[in-house]
């Protein structure tokens, strides 16, 4: 059997998830015996037609020329996923979407005509169909590989849907809610990364999206008990993951 | 090939930049003649305006989300956003919680020399599209698996002590939120003691490549202290004889919106362009590299004058060197992680805000990198200012490809091209970063 042809895009991101790849080192080679990369700009100056087997799109569509893009992708790409959570749920480019854009378009830039921005970012499946989704920011590189193995070998990959606080429980943690009154979305965040932020001390953020049962209202009652006032709460559902349609009903839910 | 018999116009435009971090397009016309006619660097990344929707969040997320400006370098914009608030909120760090964001900078400046020797840069001189084809050729498949060990080395470093290579996790404001495995510590450092013989394998592997002739000096600029190797904590020094507190940075760099352009071209003194980095760094603190990376550079390359007259390509060399200067001061660091950690500094309290601004500048491994945040008594952002290694860079590669221009031509499109992009990829853009210069012409 060939190789799969491999495409990593880039779209308004950090470049972050793409680093995974070339982050799997020697890990790397073994992998390339068994794909065939034929655009991937960041590491190869190689550009080969389409079509792709594969294209692993990293980055939100936040402005027209994007929307083109990821349009054309979707046509170039037998399978298309969404690589981290900019590609999955808009990431911290969903920030701007609680401001009015005029006002940060002018906070930033001089000619602000110049500017040609969309006023709203979310996940690239708001304008295409997308096939998987590989969550996180950055991505987990497990993750990733189980995705690229399982790909390989015609199987599902084992991704998690249970919350972070699964995995946090594993690591024998002492919960950052209970313990520090911490702002932790833990119990409504999805696992896969191996609860990474809340076992350094850091409260998770919800980077991976909601996980499959969320019920973000009754942390929402929780955090109103810790002492934190609404405004607060909701700038923290508002934040990663703030547009899918969980972390919404948890902004919504403060008043 | 060359059309040598006639000449006629260069016409070189690269719509996206490979092996470069982000998005850039370079276009540059000269004429038979020589004489060039326009010439252009455009970051067509589009804008994600962080200093727009960082106004009214939360001072704990502030840096948490500067982090995701960039992923390659997220450690110096995270330490840089925990640093700016600290000043904002009149926090002094512990000495060990100072010592071990230097440790996450050095490790992240330490990985980024391999990515760009031998993943970025590295495939140009050797003819290859990428490091995958310098992995494919089994006689330099060896060069490959020493470049990935070495990058592996410097992520598990930043590992260690943050918790994430990319976006790390355990960096606060005014204390670290873990401490570092201490039984990794001896394994790390048999393997950093075995990536300083690596080192040098590292030099000779950069001197052997053969370069453009193409050079052109121009004033450097990076953060200088006398007591050691700066990467934050210091004064921006030049080349050029100014040595100013940070804070004062905006009397001497200026900047412009230029109609040629739309870029903001940051200048010194009257217009003049200017270079940070890795080569600033290594001209400039020369005194402070240790030993073996001075001796590195001397053996190798004669010493701090030959990397500021074969500026912009003595990049690699300086990164090499600098390979050898953070392994060493890692390793030193190691051995007094080694002799006991305080866990009092990651008893400390979380930070507890107050009305202020703070400003600070440090050393990214692209160079200087600025931060200001302004707080409300509550905490909240009331304005924020990012300025970015590449944004100063901007104006002084458009110099370069003015300046390189008359030599391409007679050359084909193809040699003229490969001109344009060697002498851009020294400049290491990361477009990601580069918030403040995005040019989107009309």
């Amino acid at each position: 059997m060939d190789k799969p042809r491999i495409a990593v895009y880039k779209f308004s991101s950090c470049a972050g998830c793409q680093l995974q790849f070339i982050n799997f080192e020697s890990e790397l080679l073994d992998m390339l015996g068994q794909i065939h990369i034929s655009y991937f700009k960041e590491a190869t100056s190689l550009v080969e037609d389409p079509p792709y087997d594969i294209g692993f799109i990293e980055g939100s569509v936040t402005c027209p020329h994007e929307e083109k893009k990821i349009k054309q992708a979707r046509e170039d790409c037998k399978v298309l996923v969404a690589m981290g959570a900019c590609a999955c749920e808009g990431c911290i480019n969903t920030l701007k979407n609680y401001r009015p854009i005029e006002e940060q378009v002018k906070r930033v830039y001089e000619h602000p005509e110049y500017i040609d921005t969309f006023d709203k970012a979310y996940g690239i499946d708001h304008f295409v169909d997308v096939d998987a989704y590989i969550h996180g920011c950055p991505v987990d590189r497990d993750e990733l590989r189980e995705f690229v193995v399982a790909t390989l070998m015609a199987k599902k990959p084992f991704l998690r849907p249970h919350a972070v606080c699964v995995e946090c429980k594993l690591n024998e943690n002492e919960c950052l809610l209970l313990r520090e009154n911490g702002l932790c979305l833990g119990s409504v965040t999805r696992g896969g990364c191996g609860a990474v932020c809340p076992s350094w001390g850091r409260p998770c953020f919800g980077c991976r999206g909601p996980n499959v049962d969320a019920n973000p209202e009754a942390l929402v009652e929780i955090f109103r008990k810790k002492g934190y006032p609404d405004d607060e709460i909701r700038r923290r559902f508002q934040y990663f993951s703030g547009e899918t349609p969980a972390f919404r009903k948890g902004a919504e839910a403060c008043v | 090939m060359s059309n040598v018999t006639t000449k006629k116009e260069v016409n070189v435009f690269i719509d996206y930049l490979a092996r470069c971090e982000g998005e850039t397009a370079l276009r540059l016309n000269v004429d038979a003649d020589g004489e060039v006619r326009h010439y252009e660097v455009k970051l067509f990344e589009p804008p994600r305006f962080f200093e727009g929707f960082l106004v009214g969040r939360k001072w704990y997320d502030a840096y948490e989300v500067c982090s995701r400006i960039c992923g390659i370098c997220s450690v110096p914009h995270v330490i840089s956003g925990v640093e700016a608030t600290e000043k904002a909120f009149d926090i002094k760090p512990g000495k060990q919680t100072v010592m071990l964001r230097k440790l996450a900078n050095l490790s992240e400046l330490n990985m980024n020399c391999i990515v760009r020797i031998y993943i970025l840069g590295g495939p140009d001189f050797l003819g290859v599209n990428s490091v995958m084809d310098i992995a494919a050729n089994p006689a330099t498949l060896d060069v490959v698996k020493m470049a990935l060990k070495l990058k592996r080395l410097g992520n598990d470093l930043t590992d260690f002590c943050t918790g994430r290579e990319t976006h790390p996790v355990g960096i606060d404001v005014g204390r670290m939120l873990k401490l570092p495995d201490k039984h990794k510590i001896e394994p790390l450092l048999e393997r950093l003691k075995e990536a300083k013989e690596d080192a040098w394998k590292v030099a000779e592997f950069v001197a052997s490549l053969k370069v453009p002739a193409y050079k052109r000096r121009v004033p450097l600029l990076a953060i200088h202290r006398e007591d050691g190797y700066a990467l934050n904590y210091g004064k921006i020094k030049s080349t050029s004889g100014f040595e100013v507190t940070p804070y004062k940075h905006d009397e001497y760099i200026s900047h412009k919106h230029v109609k040629q352009s739309n870029a903001l071209f940051y200048s010194i003194g009257e217009g003049q362009s200017f270079m940070v980095g890795p080569i600033a760094r290594v001209v400039l603190s020369f005194d402070q590299l240790s030993p073996d990376a001075q001796k590195m550079a001397r053996k190798y390359w004669g010493g701090p004058e030959w990397f500021h007259e074969n500026m912009p390509f003595s990049v690699y060399a300086a990164h090499a060197v600098e390979y050898m200067h953070t392994t060493d001061e890692m390793i030193s660091i190691l051995e007094k992680l080694k002799a006991g950690m305080d866990e009092s500094e990651i008893m400390k309290e979380k930070a507890i805000p107050q009305k202020g601004q703070g400003f600070i500048c440090t050393e990214a491994p692209r160079g200087l990198l600025y931060y200001t945040f302004k707080f409300d008594e509550n905490g909240d952002v009331q304005f924020a200012d990012i300025v970015t290694p590449t944004a100063h860079h901007v104006h002084n590669l458009e110099q370069d490809l003015k300046h390189l221009g008359p030599s391409l031509v007679g050359m084909s499109e193809k040699d003229a091209t490969m001109q344009v992009e060697l002498v851009a990829r020294c400049y290491d853009l990361c477009c990601s970063c580069s918030v403040h210069c995005v040019t989107i012409k009309k």
